[in-house]
């Protein structure tokens, strides 16, 4: 196995042992043990209606990726060793670059998680084509939210503000029939399957922009540059796609 | 056994004290060599012209606060460029990337302020230095991990968390990082900063007593220190080599130049009142006789010592 991998597995492990995302974990699995507990037996349940707790759950377990990824990236700064790691034959951006990579492993225990929500809900009263693709941008969430942790560590190294962010999300969260303008939280909700693959794609295009960022604050430009610059062609085409049909839909500025 | 070829001992001027080390094949490869680097921060300098040439051995680098030790510590380490000069390391240019890759697989750094990571238990902060290090084969880095823990005695609390080791033990283990992958160059800033006799002591004995003899440069406050471990000395005073030796040449320095008496006198260039309550003195004796015997720290005093001055008991000359 190359280093990286062995990095990534590092980062991975220690990502999953951090208290701040097995506490998160906890919370999500409270959310979907409540949404079984509360459709099991009963007729005339739906994901659009009870799934609530398990997004407000993952949502959770998103925010704690995110809080915990950016302690790690500030692990260096933090305990003062920058210097010894700077004469390390594997370069900072290389550790970013693994860190970015490692903060998958959340975003995988939550789609674990999704899948067996998914496959409980999908038995019991059947899931639509648009709420599979919700469950796709809660998981696509969960690794944005990482990733955003890696880049604020690198661009504003003081754990209290990636705490900060974690309220802004929750606080700017849109509202079930998302204006034009809600489109740009990553929590956004929208109504059809159609619609609900461009906001995942627009999500997926911030994982990009953030990873970009954090990526090019350690040297690795053309790397950066090249996911910086797919990530804003992503953002722009999913938002053409979005706003014009959200407008249309009579919800252009509230 | 490496041969020494000649010590230089006049203070002021600079020349290279060559320890042969004769390898395989014949060649002698320099650990380290620096020709004329200079290095400024601002508009202060921190490096003017240092050249150096270490091929084995202990090498302790004295000098007061600012005279360029750490930066040019963290030059060798790789941390940091000359502004001016050319370095060479294990027989590598530290300014090609392809070379210092290679270079910092073969060098173990400890720096003047380092840090650890206080959750990490000690096996898990050791194995992230190795696979940064580049073990990409686990095993072999677990073997790795297990033997410098091993070496610096703390096999036993390998899984204790790191907040919860002495000071002495977290020295060990930063030790222990430097260590990882046998480098065949080790860069130690101010090791034994902070520790206790008996810890300082236990420390010596490690770094003396490393089975695969790197390379060892070290700085320190410490002249017991330089005297017990260094079988070379370089004295770094403004940003530019002082002296270049051995400890025993640089106490040599102070011969028929230090003296005793129970008032201050004011031929002395530094004197400092001793626990005795006498005065000893550094500089030109102005009688023959009555000359006590000089130590490293007199030596290393006359040296960098500026104007005449008088310091408290035990204290050192400004």
């Amino acid at each position: 196995m190359s280093t990286s991998v062995q990095l990534i597995a590092f980062e991975g492990r220690r990502l999953l042992r951090s208290p701040i995302l097995v506490a998160g974990v906890g919370l999500a699995v409270i959310g979907s043990g409540r949404f079984v507990a509360v459709t099991v037996g009963i007729s005339g349940a739906s994901w659009r209606l009870d799934g609530w707790t398990v997004f407000a759950g993952v949502v959770v377990l998103g925010l704690s990726a995110l809080i915990a990824a950016n302690h790690a990236g500030l692990r260096d700064r933090r305990e003062n060793t920058v210097d010894q790691l700077r004469a390390m034959p594997v370069v900072a951006g290389t550790r970013t670059a693994c860190l970015l990579i490692a903060t998958s492993w959340p975003a995988a225990v939550g789609s674990l998680l999704l899948t067996v929500v998914a496959g409980y809900a999908a038995i019991v009263f059947g899931l639509t084509a648009a709420d599979l693709v919700r469950l796709a941008g809660l998981v696509m969430d969960l690794v944005m939210f990482g990733t955003l942790g890696v880049a604020l560590a690198r661009w504003v190294p003081h754990p209290f503000v990636a705490t900060v962010v974690a309220f802004g999300v929750v606080l700017s969260a849109p509202p079930e029939a998302p204006s034009a303008w809600h489109l740009l939280s990553p929590l956004a909700q929208l109504d059809t399957a159609g619609l609900a693959v461009w906001h995942v794609v627009y999500v997926a295009s911030l994982a990009s922009i953030w990873s970009a960022a954090a990526l090019y604050k350690d040297g690795s430009r053309r790397l950066s540059a090249l996911l910086g610059g797919g990530g804003l062609a992503l953002a722009a085409v999913a938002m053409g796609v979005l706003i014009p049909q959200v407008c249309a839909a009579g919800r252009c500025l509230i | 056994m490496p041969g020494r070829s000649r010590s230089t001992v006049v203070p002021g001027e600079i020349e290279i004290y060559s320890v042969t080390h004769a390898r395989a094949g014949g060649n002698t490869i320099a650990a380290i060599e620096v020709v004329g680097i200079e290095k400024s921060f601002g508009d202060r300098v921190a490096l003017r012209g240092v050249t150096l040439r270490l091929t084995s051995g202990i090498t302790g680098i004295l000098g007061p606060n600012g005279a360029g030790k750490t930066t040019f510590l963290r030059v060798i380490a790789t941390v940091l460029s000359p502004d001016r000069g050319e370095v060479r390391l294990l027989g590598r240019d530290p300014g090609q990337a392809k070379d210092v890759h290679e270079i910092r697989r073969k060098l173990g750094y400890l720096p003047q302020e380092p840090g650890l990571y206080r959750n990490f238990t000690a096996v898990d902060f050791v194995d992230y230095v190795a696979i940064l290090k580049d073990f990409a084969d686990r095993s072999a880095r677990r073997d790795e991990v297990l033997r410098v823990l091993e070496l610096v005695g703390l096999t036993g609390v390998r899984d204790q968390r790191i907040k919860t080791l002495s000071g002495g033990m977290r020295r060990r283990l930063l030790l222990a990082q430097a260590l990882v992958g046998d480098p065949d160059l080790l860069v130690l800033d101010e090791p034994t900063a902070g520790l206790d006799p008996e810890q300082r002591l236990r420390f010596r004995a490690l770094v003396t007593q490393l089975p695969h003899r790197p390379v060892i440069v070290l700085s320190t406050h410490q002249t017991d220190d330089l005297m017990a471990m260094c079988e070379r000395v370089v004295v770094l005073h403004g940003g530019e080599v002082r002296f270049d030796g051995t400890p025993d040449a640089l106490t040599g320095i102070a011969r028929g130049q230090v003296w005793t008496s129970a008032e201050p006198d004011s031929a002395a260039l530094i004197s400092w009142r001793t626990a005795d309550g006498r005065f000893r003195h550094i500089g030109e004796h102005p009688a023959a006789s009555g000359h006590t015997e000089p130590t490293l720290d007199d030596g290393y005093l006359l040296l960098v010592g500026g104007t005449g001055s008088t310091v408290a008991a035990g204290g050192s000359g400004r």
